[in-house]
């Protein structure tokens, strides 16, 4: 008696724990689209994302009333815990778009089964404006990225654009790829960590980059553009599940339509766009670092390509497993503006 | 002879039920999509990634570096704390002067004292394996300070009215009578040092348990991750059971608690 209470106790008490470990979420998706479907009083479709902690695109297109154009209403859920991502938070029902990341996250969430397609371009790579930047001590005698063999250079975690591009790099270089990679993955901790001598060589991603040129103490030797030479280095894109689309058409042209002004607007607004962050944030403007954004309406397929390629190259994961044309549409981007 | 011997497999299976009843559970939540299975990959496919882990020599090369990280950490924290516990314990006025730095020590968390790690030790292993050494040093040093606090004071007396001397009084009566309490810290101490080891692997590692639940978690991959967390698990309940065997073998001398219960 006393054991099958004893039992069926622990029974009760695994299956609670599973549940509550899991957000009971059955299917990607499915409470995402029960939350959002129900229109508010003012009549605008409310959708979801996580909050930013840096520039967007996202908050200037809610800011210049763009998503109240399209009947959207943005609502920020919260900032990411460390590690998890927004595909996590959409599958369990949090969030509905996702407004970060580059095209290979896309790609892993599909190969781990949760079905995300990008809709949107957000931010590209220009020489002006790089989006990683590698940086040294002052005095260091590395002087271009061929000196970087041997040497200990920080990422924040293995990806395309840490170890990724520098690794195709030297590939293409035909050096040998025998550099001492450390992660540190907590944020301005590569260029603290730089600025103490404890790396040779820091993969600096916008603000941190911006914040450690301009504290003195380490220059930059090349940048993401320098090695790749095109917009798509530092593509980063926005998107949706599967089954949200297809729920939604029309909300997803609507939010690709007003993230397509503001991405306009920022290119000719910058002082502005920072300003507006930096009120949000409640940060200096000048400790905020802008982007340059894809001014094309839709996704360039081209891009796309040789994130696989360099992803492919680091053994993200196998060629053929998943294909760049599965990770992206550019069926919900607007024609014009 | 047989019924006996039933009995005896009955009460081994009966203590391993719980984990069974878990795992089937788990197994079923993912099988029927009661839990979407992409962040709960059903028991079964968690096993099968582990072994490929296995098989494949990934998992070995964490786990190696992990368990040297820990060991160090750990016998380093040991080393420390049990001279300095005895110190403490045998001159009260000592104590006195450092229980309040103790006390504001041991309740800092080592995650808020990661940053300062970092500073302080840079990146490289020396960080991770101070982290640890924190990790490990305050249950033995408590406990060492406790044990010789705690020795029958009759004892101390007996000793003394057959005229022994300071060190024998410490070899003889002092350090027997601590040893099962110091134990007793050494043991809590040796499960700390796998769960702080986690946090000290995501010190610029390139390497480790702790790495490589971090690595898996960022890139989506949730079948390695939950293989990881099952290994982490199976070190602690392996540590803890070994030292609990090892102490039930050398400290026979000290009584046990009636057992609790009637199961």
């Amino acid at each position: 008696m006393k054991r099958k209470l004893a039992a069926g106790l622990l029974l009760a008490l695994s299956v609670t724990l599973l549940f509550g470990l899991t957000g009971c979420g059955k299917k990607d998706g499915s409470t995402a689209q029960a939350a959002a479907t129900a229109k508010d009083g003012d009549g605008l479709f409310t959708i979801r994302v996580a909050s930013q902690t840096g520039f967007n695109e996202t908050q200037i297109a809610d800011e210049l009333g763009y998503f109240k154009e399209e009947g959207i209403k943005i609502k920020y859920t919260g900032v990411l815990a460390k590690g998890v991502t927004e595909f996590q938070t959409i599958s369990q029902g949090i969030n509905d778009a996702f407004i970060g990341g580059h095209p290979p996250n896309v790609a892993q969430a599909r190969l781990a089964g949760l079905k995300f397609v990008a809709v949107a371009p957000g931010m590209v790579d220009n020489p002006k404006f790089p989006h990683v930047r590698y940086l040294v001590q002052t005095n260091s005698p590395i002087k271009t990225l061929d000196d970087i063999e041997g040497k200990k250079v920080a990422i924040t975690s293995i990806g395309a654009c840490t170890s990724g591009y520098l690794q195709y790099y030297l590939k293409q270089k035909g050096l040998p790829d025998n550099v001492n990679w450390t992660t540190l993955s907590n944020p301005g901790q590569q260029e603290q960590s730089l600025t103490q001598g404890l790396v040779d060589v820091a993969t600096s991603h916008p603000p941190f980059a911006g914040i450690a040129l301009a504290a003195g103490g380490v220059r930059e030797i090349a940048t993401s553009w320098d090695i790749l030479h095109s917009p798509g280095a530092g593509l980063s894109v926005r998107g949706f599940s599967e089954d949200f689309i297809k729920a939604h058409p029309n909300e997803v042209k609507g939010f690709a339509k007003a993230l397509a002004k503001a991405r306009i607007w920022i290119n000719s607004h910058q002082d502005e766009a920072k300003a507006i962050i930096a009120n949000k944030l409640k940060l200096d403007p000048k400790d905020v670092s802008v982007f340059w954004y894809d001014e094309d309406l839709t996704i360039n397929p081209q891009y796309i390509e040789k994130w696989f390629e360099i992803a492919e190259d680091i053994g993200l994961w196998k060629k053929g497993e998943i294909k760049p044309t599965d990770v992206y549409s550019n069926d919900y981007a607007p024609t014009s503006l | 002879m047989l019924l006996n011997a039933l009995r005896k497999l009955g009460g081994v299976l009966y203590r391993l039920l719980s984990v069974f009843i878990f795992l089937a559970v788990w197994e079923l939540a993912a099988r029927f999509q009661v839990v979407n299975p992409v962040f709960l990959p059903p028991f079964s496919e968690v096993a099968a990634t582990l072994w490929k882990l296995i098989r494949t020599g990934v998992l070995l090369d964490h786990l190696l570096i992990s368990l040297q990280r820990s060991l160090l950490g750990f016998g380093l924290g040991l080393a420390f704390a049990i001279p300095l516990g005895l110190l403490i314990g045998w001159y009260r006025g000592f104590e006195r002067f450092i229980d309040p730095l103790i006390q504001t020590f041991r309740n800092l968390s080592v995650l808020s004292l990661l940053p300062v790690f970092v500073i302080f030790f840079g990146i490289g292993e020396t960080s991770k394996v101070a982290v640890i050494f924190w990790g490990v040093l305050w249950a033995v040093l408590l406990n060492t300070i406790a044990g010789v606090k705690n020795i029958d004071l009759s004892l101390i007396k007996a000793a003394r009215s057959m005229g022994i001397s300071n060190y024998g009084l410490f070899t003889q009566v002092i350090l027997p009578g601590a040893l099962p309490t110091i134990f007793t810290g050494v043991r809590l101490s040796a499960t700390s040092s796998i769960l702080v080891l986690i946090a000290a692997e995501m010190l610029g590692a390139n390497s480790g348990l702790g790495y490589a639940l971090y690595f898996y978690q960022s890139n989506i991959k949730y079948p390695e991750m939950y293989a990881i967390i099952i290994v982490l698990a199976v070190i602690g309940v392996a540590v803890n059971y070994s030292l609990a065997a090892f102490e039930k073998r050398t400290f026979r001398y000290r009584e046990e608690l009636p057992e609790t219960g009637s199961v």
